[in-house]
């Protein structure tokens, strides 16, 4: 594969640069993001531009802009789900919240809440909680990144905390 | 609105959402990013729906300020490597000259020479100090502690 020159990439950029803003755009939902998201998209595809698949640059642009916007969104996402009573337990003196709840219950408990999640958690809890598999194998079984399935399961866990606390509340699982 | 199939794949009706710009939850935006990241199908079947509607014009367009993150990068790149070999050396000096401070002979106090003798016998003394620096590394590397007077100053 050859290398791409500057004027080469000069042109890919004039080319996909309004693809590549909106993709960023309706993901994260911020002009000003977008735009430094956009920056970020062809910064990365200029320094692995000798990787450009010649006939896919579309397609790879793409996959670079939905995983710059996913980490802004993980990022974002993770620095406001605290949930109320986090805040109080000291880092790594208390297990986590979602594995307390998980502990007190019985295999039958889980297994219901479990399969009442819905896509993309379902499958990951299933894997990690209830056949206890490692991150690793359950990346294999899906065919998904490790650390994609490294964060469904810490949302899964969450999802599956907030639905056991609600079935403490109302009796049942909602 | 269901954002996942059975399958594990995007439905129609979250990637026609995006594609026509729905405002949709942040959530639900941060698990489409996440699947489109890496499943090359549902990818396709997204930028084949933006493909038929208008694309957005950024405010600001990345194409000039672009090449000069690139160059920064770049500058960045450099200087870190070349302080990366400053240090190392410094690093290396310290360790030489620290272990031949630690055993010192006792300072002798001689008449100071005047100038012009102390030009004329420059060379030799820098060959002398020279001499003693490796031979103190020698010594430092072979893991002997000998007492070696160098430098300019005697």
């Amino acid at each position: 594969m050859a290398s791409m020159t500057k004027e080469a990439f000069s042109l890919l950029v004039e080319q996909y640069e309004h693809l590549v803003y909106t993709i960023c755009f309706q993901l994260v939902r911020d002009a000003a993001a977008a735009e430094d998201l956009t920056q970020e998209t062809f910064l990365s595809a200029y320094l692995h531009r000798d990787a450009i698949p010649t006939g896919y640059e579309r397609q790879w642009l793409g996959r670079i802009a939905a995983n710059k916007a996913k980490d802004h969104l993980q990022s974002a996402w993770s620095r406001r789900a605290v949930l109320p009573g986090d805040e109080a337990l000291a880092a790594g003196l208390s297990p986590p919240a979602e594995e307390l709840a998980l502990s007190g219950l019985g295999e039958a408990d889980i297994r219901a809440a479990i399969e009442a999640l819905r896509e993309p958690y379902r499958p990951v809890c299933r894997l990690c909680l209830l056949e206890e598999r490692s991150p690793e194998e359950a990346a294999l079984a899906l065919g998904r990144p490790v650390k994609t399935i490294h964060t469904q399961l810490a949302r899964g866990k969450r999802l599956l905390r907030e639905r056991l606390e609600g079935r403490e509340q109302h009796g049942d699982l909602p | 609105m269901e954002i996942f199939r059975e399958d594990g794949h995007l439905t129609e009706e979250a990637l026609a959402a995006l594609a026509q710009g729905a405002a949709l939850e942040e959530t639900a935006r941060l698990e489409l990013a996440e699947h489109l990241a890496f499943c090359d199908r549902c990818l396709q079947r997204y930028t084949e729906l933006l493909a038929e509607t208008p694309l957005l014009t950024p405010g600001r367009s990345c194409r000039e300020s672009l090449w000069a993150r690139v160059r920064a990068r770049t500058l960045r790149l450099v200087t870190n490597r070349y302080a990366a070999a400053a240090a190392a050396v410094a690093l290396a000096l310290t360790m030489v000259w620290g272990s031949r401070g630690i055993e010192l002979p006792q300072r002798i106090v001689l008449p100071r020479p005047s100038i012009s003798q102390e030009l004329r016998t420059w060379p030799a003394k820098w060959n002398d100090s020279l001499d003693g620096a490796v031979s103190g590394l020698n010594d430092f590397l072979n893991g002997r502690e000998t007492p070696v007077q160098g430098g300019m100053d005697s």
